[in-house]
């Protein structure tokens, strides 16, 4: 199963399993991982999964869709390696994938 | 309490297991509360998602083992205990003890009522004969799709999301639908004239039929439903019919045990009632709405989720997060319906964008040109824009906003405040 590592604004780690086929936003529900809302469930209806792959990481969950581009193009200092967590599946390759969460959901 | 009651008390009781007592569960733990919970619900299903109950359940695309909204063992990991299939008769608050339906008692420190809203009827002859439903559980989603399964022709009554939801799905089915609606228009409790108009073509380019300002005399059927007649003496022949109409708060608890209930039972931002102990959160409350500066009722996933949180900090004594833009979504057919904030009256409406299943975007504005309310289809960037807008309320230029070919970043009018208040936050 792959881990996935959360850092918080403050530093804090955490580290959650979670099935291949599942989301970034799956796995840190499923962990109640503080600083990812999901509100809509993985609609792609909300952006309270917004999470930032770290540099090492981006290659593997390559970068934003379009869509994803439209739900968070609002924000004025959007960071090149933004996503939503929903629309990140995970598959083997991304055994310990790290992601840091936003200063908040909005 | 005796003794032999000792085992059954809990640090914290969250009655009701739909998305407000799920998230709650969630909430407290994040928030550090190191104290027992257990979850009430009265449905056996661990609690799941309610939204794909008039879309993707519907039409198949999901099923439902696919909807827990948090997996089973989320709940052991959270330290939990769930109590399905149970319903609470009476709370006694003096001794801080729910009696149960079955003649158990819990005792609570902390009590959460999440007990969510029921589908108003209609007082008219044969609304019980097998074949007129209603959508709020997974037991109904269950009929209802059976009786699509049917085919034939669905008539809905009651023309807002639910209804709207469940004739897209049906036509998706292929069924015959006839929407019959009281109002002059489709949407009209939540909806800007512009959006009801537009998703009502949508619907008609759909095949979906409309019988506006029209209100229904009766179901007709021995056995089972043959007929919906209409106080006009219309008679639509059906197989099916969905009552839409709307829901009320399940307060009937909290009122036997003397809370303050209005259209819901009254809650503060803190998502406290008027007993400092009693909590109540998601579809049952009536909370402050500083738009319309009053009370009401927000029927949606986020504001479960928002009261929940706040429930959860309010327990725990932590800060609460300042409130939240509220907002809604639906999807027909291949339309993403979005709202975000709540209007009074007196508002400007622009538009932005025509036709759909194009991108449009419809804003309500204050006599300054800042943005109170949006409701948007097919727009997820003016959507999120929006959300983001009416918490910092910002003004914005109507003549831009009615421009699609600019951006909707741009359409911010930069007032000398704003730009003072983008310094002090950089």
């Amino acid at each position: 199963m792959p881990r996935v590592i959360f850092i918080d604004t403050d530093g804090t780690e955490t580290e959650v399993q979670a099935d291949v086929g599942k989301s970034v936003m799956e796995a840190a529900v499923e962990n109640n991982v503080p600083g990812i809302d999901a509100d809509c469930g993985g609609m792609c209806a909300c952006a309270t999964c917004h999470i930032i792959v770290e540099e090492a990481w981006f290659p593997v969950t390559g970068p934003r869709t379009d869509n994803e581009e439209a739900m968070l193009g609002f924000l004025p200092d959007l960071n090149e390696r933004a996503r939503l967590g929903c629309q990140i599946k995970l598959n083997e390759e991304m055994d310990g994938l790290t992601v840091r969460l936003p200063i908040g959901q909005f | 309490m005796t003794d032999r009651d000792a085992a059954n008390r809990y640090d914290c009781v969250i009655v009701g297991a739909g998305h407000a007592g799920s998230a709650c569960v969630g909430a407290l733990r994040q928030a550090g509360f190191a104290g027992t919970i257990a979850l009430i619900g009265d449905e056996l299903d661990i609690p799941y998602h309610r939204p794909p109950l008039s879309k993707a359940l519907l039409t198949g695309e999901r099923a439902h083992d696919d909807l827990a909204l948090r997996p089973a063992e989320f709940y052991e990991k959270q330290n939990v205990t769930l109590m399905l299939g149970v319903r609470v008769d009476n709370i006694d608050r003096p001794a801080k003890v729910l009696h149960l339906t079955d003649g158990s008692r819990v005792g609570f420190g902390d009590l959460v009522l999440a007990t969510g809203s029921s589908n108003r009827s209609i007082p008219v002859k044969g609304v019980d004969l097998p074949g007129v439903l209603s959508l709020r559980g997974m037991e109904d989603a269950r009929a209802l799709k059976t009786a699509l399964e049917k085919g034939g022709t669905m008539i809905i009554v009651g023309a807002g999301y639910i209804g709207l939801e469940v004739a897209a799905s049906a036509r998706k089915l292929g069924l015959n639908v006839v929407v019959v609606e009281r109002e002059d228009r489709v949407l009209k409790r939540v909806g800007s004239v512009p959006v009801s108009e537009k998703i009502q073509a949508y619907h008609e380019g759909q095949g979906v039929r409309f019988l506006l300002n029209a209100e229904v005399a009766g179901f007709e059927g021995e056995s089972e439903l043959k007929a919906v007649v209409l106080k006009d003496g219309t008679h639509l022949a059906a197989e099916s019919a969905l009552i839409g109409i709307g829901a009320v708060a399940n307060q009937q608890i909290a009122e036997r045990a003397g809370l303050k209930c209005g259209n819901g039972i009254i809650v503060d931002d803190d998502t406290r009632t008027d007993d400092p102990h009693i909590y109540a959160i998601g579809d049952c409350t009536m909370r402050p709405l500083a738009a319309l500066g009053s009370h009401g009722r927000l029927e949606s996933v986020h504001n479960a989720n928002e009261q929940a949180k706040r429930a959860a900090a309010a327990i725990c004594d932590k800060p609460q997060r300042p409130v939240e833009v509220t907002w809604n979504w639906s999807d027909q057919y291949d339309l993403r319906i979005q709202s975000a904030g709540i209007a009074g009256d007196g508002l400007n409406i622009v538009v932005r964008g025509d036709k759909l299943p194009d991108p449009v975007a419809v804003f309500r504005l204050d006599a300054n040109d800042v943005i109170i309310m949006a409701e948007t289809i097919n727009a997820p960037a003016e959507f999120n824009f929006s959300r983001d807008a009416i918490g910092k309320g910002l003004k914005l230029d109507p003549a831009k906003l009615r421009d699609r070919t600019v951006p909707i970043r741009e359409c911010i009018v930069q007032s000398e405040q704003q730009t003072e208040d983008n310094l002090c936050r950089a």
